[in-house]
C-alpha cells in the first residue's frame, strides 16, 4: 500500500513502551489534551504527505489524447486536491485545540464502527504489547501461509491473538486453533474445491 | 529512436526464447503422440474462478478425470490478476522446471503483457496447445443508422470522433480489433474514439440503450441479443463463417482482418523434452476426446487446436501482430 | 392473467421434492458462505459451476439462486455481530447494527434484518415476476451520463455518515478514493500508484479494505483497549426478539429500502451497495429518532438490509430479460446459462419457461426458506457474543484472512490486509470514521469511469449532464440533498436567534 500514514508507522513494530505490569489497568488520566494534540497533529500531517504522493505521482501518468479531454490524471488531482485541503483544515484544528483546555472536546464525533465513548470519557492509553502481537501474528500468516501451509500457519495465528487478548490457556488455545483451521481446510478444499495452501498436510490427506 | 528500444528488446528476448524452445525440442526427436500423458496434472488459471480462462481449466480438468487420460490427481489452481501476468511470472519463476504443470495462457495475455510492461513473456514459457477460439463480432444497437459494415466505415472515416465503440478495456481484443480496422480502412488508430467498459454486461446495457454508435465482443457474448433482433451483427472476425451464423466476415467484405480470441495452455520453462512431450500428448488426446467435443459444443467455443512447435510459431505471431497493433492506438510506447 | 398462470407452472416445478432439496442446500450453502467475509456467492456458484456441467439445468439454477439470495442474508450476521461486514453490501448494516448489539439489542437487529431480507426480498420477487420488462425499458435509457447523475447522489448521501467531523468524515472518504485510484486505469490501460507491483494493477479489492478497516482495524482496537479489562459483553438485554416499539419503526424501513433497492439494483451499472447507502441516508433523514443514530437505530438496519435484498432480485431483472451481468454473482449465473446451452434474454422466457419460472417461483420458497432458517438462529448466533474474546477475536482474524488470501491466492492481498487494518486502527484511534472510506472505495472509481465515458461519447461536451432529462433529475436531487439539510439548519438558527431577540 502507498504512504502509510506516519502515524502507523509509529505503532506496533517494536514495544518501546514502558513496560506495564501485567494487564493493569495504566492511569487512565494520562492520555490529556497533550495525547489528543498529537495524535490530531500526526493526523493531519499524515493526510499532507499522502496529498503530496498522490499529487508526485499523478504527474507520472501517461496521458494519451482522448475525446474525454479529461484523462487519468484528473481524479488524482482531485483527490489530491481534497485530502490537501483536509490536511490543512486538520491542522489548524489541531493548532486550535492545542492551546486550549481538555474543555474543549465537546467536538468529539462517534466515529462509526464504533460506539461513542459513555459519558465522553478521554480515551485511556492504547496497551501496546497486545496491538503488536496481533499485528505480528498477522504478519506471521503473511510468512507462514505459503510456507508451512494454511493449516499451521491460521493455528499459530489463532493462538497468537488468544495469547494477546490475555488468554492463558496455551493446550486449550492451540487445540482450539487446530481444529478450526483443519475444519475449514477440509471443507473448502474438499467441498468448495478451493486451492489453499497444504503445507505438510498435502501429502498427509493423498 | 529512443522509444523503440523497449520493443526491439522484447523482440530480442522473444526470439532467444524461440531458439532455446527449438534446442530443447530437438533433444529426442520422438513425435509427441507416441509420449504418454503424466501421472498427475496441475493446472493454473491466471483468472477467477468463474471466467472463460477458469472455465477452460476447470473443463479440462474435468474430462481428464473422468476420460482418465490422467491416472493421477489433476488440481485446478488460480492465480487471478493483472490479464494473467501475475500467473505467468510466478510459472516463469517460481514454478520453473515444473513438469507437472501448465497454465492457461490467451490472446488476452499478450495484450496485457505490452499494456502492462510485463517483465516476463510467453517466450518465457514453454508452449504446449492452443485449444478454443472465439470470434469477435461487430454490432450496432437495432435502430442504429448503420445497416451494413460500409454504413459503419463511412461514417467512421468520415468523422471518427463522432463513431463511439464500446467494448472491453483498453488494449484488450476488442480493442485490437478496432485497432486493426481503423489501420485497415485508413483511419489513424489514434482518432478511435474507443469507450472501454468493465465486463460485457456494462457495453450491452450501452449498446441496448443507443448511449453509443457501435460495439465489439465475443461473438456468445451477444448472441442472444442478435437472434432476438435487439442489436443488428454488421460482421464477425472469423475466417470463416462460424457455422450456424448468418454473419459475413470481415474478409467476406473486402476488409483482411481476422482475429480469433484463443485460449491454449503453456508449460514453465526448464523442462525436459519428454516432459514437455509427455504433456502435449494429453492434450492432444483430451482434444481427440468426444467428452471435451461436446463441451466445446454446449459452450460455444470453437475448435482452434494446433499443439507444440506449430503453437509456437503462432506464438511468436500473435505476440508481433498485437506489439504493433497496440502500438498504433498509443497503449504502448 | 399470462404471468400468473406462467408462475403457477413455475411453483409447480419448484415444489418438486427434488426442486426444494435443491433450494435448501443451496439457501444453507449461501448462507454460510455469506457470513465469512470473502467468500461470497459469486465464488461459490463459480466453483461448483463445473460440478453441475450436464446435470438437471433446473435444479441447479435454483440452487444457484439459493445461494446468491443465502449470501445476502448470510452477509449481515457477521456485521451485527462481530462489525465484521461478510460483503460490501452488508457494510452500512454494521454500522447501526452493531451498536444496536452492544446494546444488547444484537437479537432484534438480527431479527429486523432477516425479516426485513424476507419482506423485501419477496416484494422485489414479485417486482421481477410482473415488472421485469417494463423496469428494464427504464433502465436502458441510464448511460453513462445518468450513471454518473446516479454516483453523485450517493455520494451526497455519504454525508450522513461522516460522523462528528466533517473534516475528518470527508478525509475518510477522500482516503477510500485514493484507493479506489490504484491499478490500471479502465479507459486509457495507464497504471496509476501501484509501486510498479503486478500485484497492485487490479486496484485494492473492496473486499480487502472492508475486512481490513472493519475486522482486523476493529480488532488492533480491541487489543489496544484490552488493558481496561474485557469489555462487558451484554449479549441480550430484553426480548431476544424485536418488541413492539422495534416492529413499529422497522416495517416501514423495510418496505422503502424494498422499493429503492429493487429499481436500483435492476440498472445494469447499479450493483447491490448504492442502494443501501441511499436507503440509510434516507432513514436517518425521515426517522423520528434522529438523535438514535449513531447509537444503533433500528431503522438503520432494517432499511439498509432490506435495500441490499432487493437489490439482489433487481439484478436478476437485467441478467433474466436481457442476458445483462450486473454483479459478480450474476455474471457467474450468465456463464452457467451458456454453459447449460441457454441464451438469456428475450428468448429464455419464450424458450424456457420451465427453468425461467421454476427458479423465480424457487425465489419465493427460497426466502421462505431463508426466514425460516435463520429466525431460530438469531438466538445461536447471539450466543457467539460470549465467546470469550481472545477465541472469539482469534476466529475472526483466521477467517479474515482465509476470506481475504482466497480472494486471488495473493500473498500480497495478506500484507495490505495488515497494513489496511493498522490504518483502521490509527483511525479508530483518532476518531476518523471508517465507513467512508469504503464508500469512497466503491464509488469514486464507478463515478471516474462514467464521467469521462459519459465525456468520450459526448467528444468533451459537459452539458450531457444538464441536458439530458434522468441525469438533470438526479443532479438537482443531490443538490436539494446536499443543500437541504444546511438550508433547513440556516432557517432554524434564523429563527432561534431572531427569538433570542425577541425575548
Amino acid at each position: 500500500m502507498e504512504t502509510p500514514l506516519p502515524e502507523q508507522r509509529s505503532n506496533p513494530g517494536g514495544p518501546s513502551l514502558p513496560p506495564q505490569e501485567g494487564r493493569r489497568a495504566p492511569d487512565a488520566g494520562r492520555d490529556s489534551r497533550g495525547v489528543l494534540f498529537t495524535g490530531d497533529l500526526l493526523l493531519a500531517l499524515g493526510v499532507l504527505g499522502l496529498a503530496a504522493f498522490l499529487f508526485a505521482g499523478a504527474l507520472n501518468i501517461r496521458v494519451s489524447p482522448s475525446y474525454a479531454h479529461i484523462g487519468p490524471r484528473f481524479f488524482p488531482f482531485l483527490v489530491s486536491g481534497g485530502l490537501g485541503a483536509c490536511g490543512l483544515a486538520l491542522l489548524a484544528q489541531a493548532a486550535r485545540r492545542a492551546p486550549a483546555k481538555s474543555g474543549s472536546l465537546e467536538e468529539r464525533p462517534a466515529a462509526s464502527g464504533k460506539p461513542p465513548v459513555v459519558g465522553d470519557a478521554p480515551k485511556p492509553a492504547v496497551y501496546w504489547p497486545s496491538v503488536a502481537i496481533v499485528a505480528a501474528a498477522l504478519a506471521g500468516q503473511f510468512l507462514l501461509m505459503e510456507r508451512a501451509g494454511f493449516v499451521v500457519a491460521s493455528a499459530l495465528l489463532f493462538w497468537a491473538v488468544a495469547f494477546a487478548f490475555g488468554s492463558r490457556r496455551y493446550g486449550r488455545d492451540i487445540l482450539v486453533g487446530i481444529g478450526l483451521a483443519f475444519v475449514v481446510y477440509v471443507v473448502f478444499t474438499r467441498l468448495l474445491g478451493l486451492h489453499l495452501p497444504g503445507g505438510m498436510l498435502t501429502t498427509m490427506l493423498r | 529512436m529512443r522509444m523503440t528500444v523497449p520493443g526491439r528488446c522484447s523482440r530480442f528476448v522473444a526470439v532467444l526464447g524461440m531458439a532455446f524452445l527449438a534446442v530443447a525440442a530437438i533433444g529426442p526427436l520422438a513425435p509427441a503422440q507416441e509420449a504418454t500423458p503424466p501421472d498427475s496434472l496441475r493446472i493454473m488459471a491466471p483468472a477467477s474462478p468463474g471466467g472463460g480462462w477458469d472455465q477452460t481449466a476447470r473443463f479440462a480438468q474435468a474430462v481428464f478425470r473422468e476420460t482418465g487420460i490422467i491416472p493421477g490427481s489433476v488440481e485446478v489452481f488460480n492465480v487471478p490478476g493483472a490479464g494473467g501476468t501475475i500467473g505467468l511470472a510466478r510459472l516463469v519463476s517460481t514454478e520453473r522446471g515444473a513438469g507437472d504443470l501448465v497454465m492457461i495462457s490467451g490472446l488476452v495475455m499478450v495484450g496485457a503483457i505490452l499494456t502492462n510492461r510485463s517483465a516476463v513473456t510467453l517466450a518465457q514459457t514453454t508452449p504446449i496447445a492452443r485449444l478454443t477460439a472465439e470470434y469477435e463480432v461487430i454490432a450496432v444497437p437495432a435502430d442504429s443508422p448503420f445497416q451494413t459494415m460500409d454504413d459503419l466505415i463511412e461514417a467512421f472515416k468520415a468523422n471518427p470522433g463522432a463513431v463511439s465503440w464500446a467494448g472491453g478495456s483498453a488494449g484488450g481484443v476488442d480493442h485490437i480489433l478496432v485497432g486493426l480496422l481503423a489501420k485497415e480502412i485508413g483511419v489513424a488508430p489514434e482518432d478511435i474514439n474507443y469507450i472501454p467498459f468493465s465486463g460485457g454486461g456494462e457495453a450491452l446495457a450501452a449498446m441496448l440503450g443507443g448511449h453509443v454508435a457501435a460495439g465489439v465482443t465475443g461473438y456468445g457474448e451477444w448472441a442472444g441479443q442478435i437472434e432476438a433482433g435487439n442489436l443488428r451483427a454488421l460482421a464477425v472476425s472469423a475466417g470463416e463463417r462460424i457455422p450456424g451464423v448468418d454473419i459475413p466476415t470481415l474478409k467476406e467484405l473486402g476488409i483482411n482482418i481476422e482475429v480469433a480470441n484463443w485460449r491454449g495452455v503453456v508449460a514453465p520453462p526448464g523442462i525436459t523434452a519428454q516432459e514437455r512431450d509427455a504433456l502435449i500428448a494429453a492434450f492432444d488426446q483430451l482434444h481427440d476426446s468426444a467428452r471435451w467435443q461436446e463441451i466445446l459444443a454446449a459452450n460455444n467455443w470453437n475448435d482452434f487446436y494446433l499443439s507444440g512447435d506449430d503453437f509456437a510459431d503462432y506464438l511468436a505471431q500473435e505476440n508481433a501482430r498485437v506489439e504493433q497493433v497496440l502500438r498504433d492506438i498509443g497503449l504502448v510506447e | 392473467m399470462d404471468t400468473l398462470k406462467l408462475l403457477w407452472d413455475g411453483f409447480a416445478v419448484a415444489f418438486s421434492l427434488k426442486n426444494m432439496l435443491w433450494a435448501l442446500a443451496g439457501v444453507t450453502l449461501g448462507t454460510m458462505v455469506g457470513i465469512l467475509p470473502g467468500i461470497g456467492p459469486a465464488l461459490t456458484v463459480a466453483l461448483l459451476l463445473p460440478v453441475t456441467f450436464g446435470r438437471d439445468p433446473v435444479g441447479s439454477f435454483i440452487m444457484f439462486a439459493g445461494i446468491y439470495y443465502g449470501g445476502m442474508y448470510g452477509g449481515s450476521t457477521t456485521a451485527i455481530l462481530l462489525n465484521t461486514p461478510g460483503e460490501s453490501a452488508s457494510i452500512i448494516t454494521a454500522l447501526e447494527g452493531n451498536l444496536m448489539a452492544r446494546r444488547g439489542r444484537g437479537g432484534a437487529a438480527l431479527a429486523t434484518a432477516a425479516i426485513g431480507s424476507f419482506v423485501a426480498g419477496t416484494l422485489a420477487t414479485a417486482g421481477l415476476t410482473f415488472l421485469a420488462p417494463a423496469l428494464v425499458r427504464v433502465a436502458l435509457r441510464f448511460g453513462p451520463a445518468e450513471y454518473f447523475a446516479l454516483m453523485v447522489l450517493a455520494f451526497t448521501t455519504v454525508t450522513s455518515l461522516l460522523g462528528g467531523s466533517l473534516v475528518k468524515g470527508l478525509t475518510s472518504l477522500l482516503f477510500g478514493m485514493a484507493l479506489g485510484l490504484v491499478g490500471i486505469d479502465l479507459q486509457t490501460g495507464q497504471a496509476r500508484y501501484t509501486l510498479g507491483m503486478l500485484e497492485m494493477l487490479d486496484g485494492i479489492d473492496v473486499v480487502i479494505v472492508a475486512v481490513g478497516l472493519f475486522a482486523v482495524g476493529e480488532a488492533l482496537y480491541a487489543a489496544s483497549q484490552l488493558a481496561r479489562g474485557a469489555p462487558e459483553v451484554v449479549a441480550v438485554r430484553g426480548s431476544i426478539w424485536m418488541n413492539r416499539e422495534e416492529w413499529r419503526r422497522s416495517w416501514p424501513a423495510w418496505i422503502r429500502g424494498g422499493l429503492l433497492g429493487f429499481p436500483l439494483g435492476a440498472l445494469p451499472a447499479g450493483g447491490a451497495e448504492i442502494p443501501t447507502f441511499l436507503s440509510y441516508s434516507l432513514e436517518r433523514r425521515l426517522s423520528r429518532h434522529r438523535d438514535e443514530f449513531g447509537r444503533g437505530a433500528i431503522e438503520g438496519v432494517a432499511g439498509p438490509e432490506a435495500a441490499n435484498n432487493a437489490a439482489a432480485a433487481g439484478v436478476l431483472v437485467p441478467l433474466l430479460t436481457l442476458g445483462i451481468p450486473t454483479s459478480a454473482t450474476a455474471a457467474i449465473m450468465l456463464a452457467a446459462f451458456q454453459q447449460f446451452g441457454l441464451q438469456p434474454g428475450p428468448l429464455l422466457f419464450q424458450n424456457n419457461p420451465e427453468l425461467v419460472w421454476g427458479m423465480i417461483a424457487s425465489l419465493y420458497l427460497g426466502n421462505a426458506m431463508l426466514l425460516v432458517l435463520n429466525l431460530p438462529l438469531v438466538g445461536l448466533w447471539v450466543r457467539l457474543l460470549t465467546v470469550p474474546q481472545p477465541l472469539l477475536y482469534g476466529g475472526i482474524l483466521v477467517f479474515a484472512t482465509l476470506g481475504v488470501y482466497s480472494l486471488s491466492n495473493s500473498l500480497v492481498d495478506l500484507m495490505t490486509l495488515l497494513v489496511i487494518g493498522l490504518v483502521g486502527f490509527a483511525m479508530r484511534r483518532m476518531d476518523v470514521p471508517v465507513a467512508p472510506a469504503v464508500i469512497g472505495l466503491i464509488l469514486g472509481p464507478l463515478a471516474e469511469q462514467q464521467l469521462r465515458r459519459a465525456l468520450a461519447i459526448s467528444q468533451g461536451d459537459f452539458t450531457v449532464f444538464f441536458t439530458r432529462p434522468i441525469s438533470a433529475t438526479l443532479l438537482a436531487l443531490a443538490l436539494i440533498a446536499l443543500a437541504g439539510p444546511a438550508l433547513a439548519r440556516i432557517v432554524a438558527a434564523r429563527r432561534r436567534k431572531s427569538r433570542v431577540a425577541a425575548m
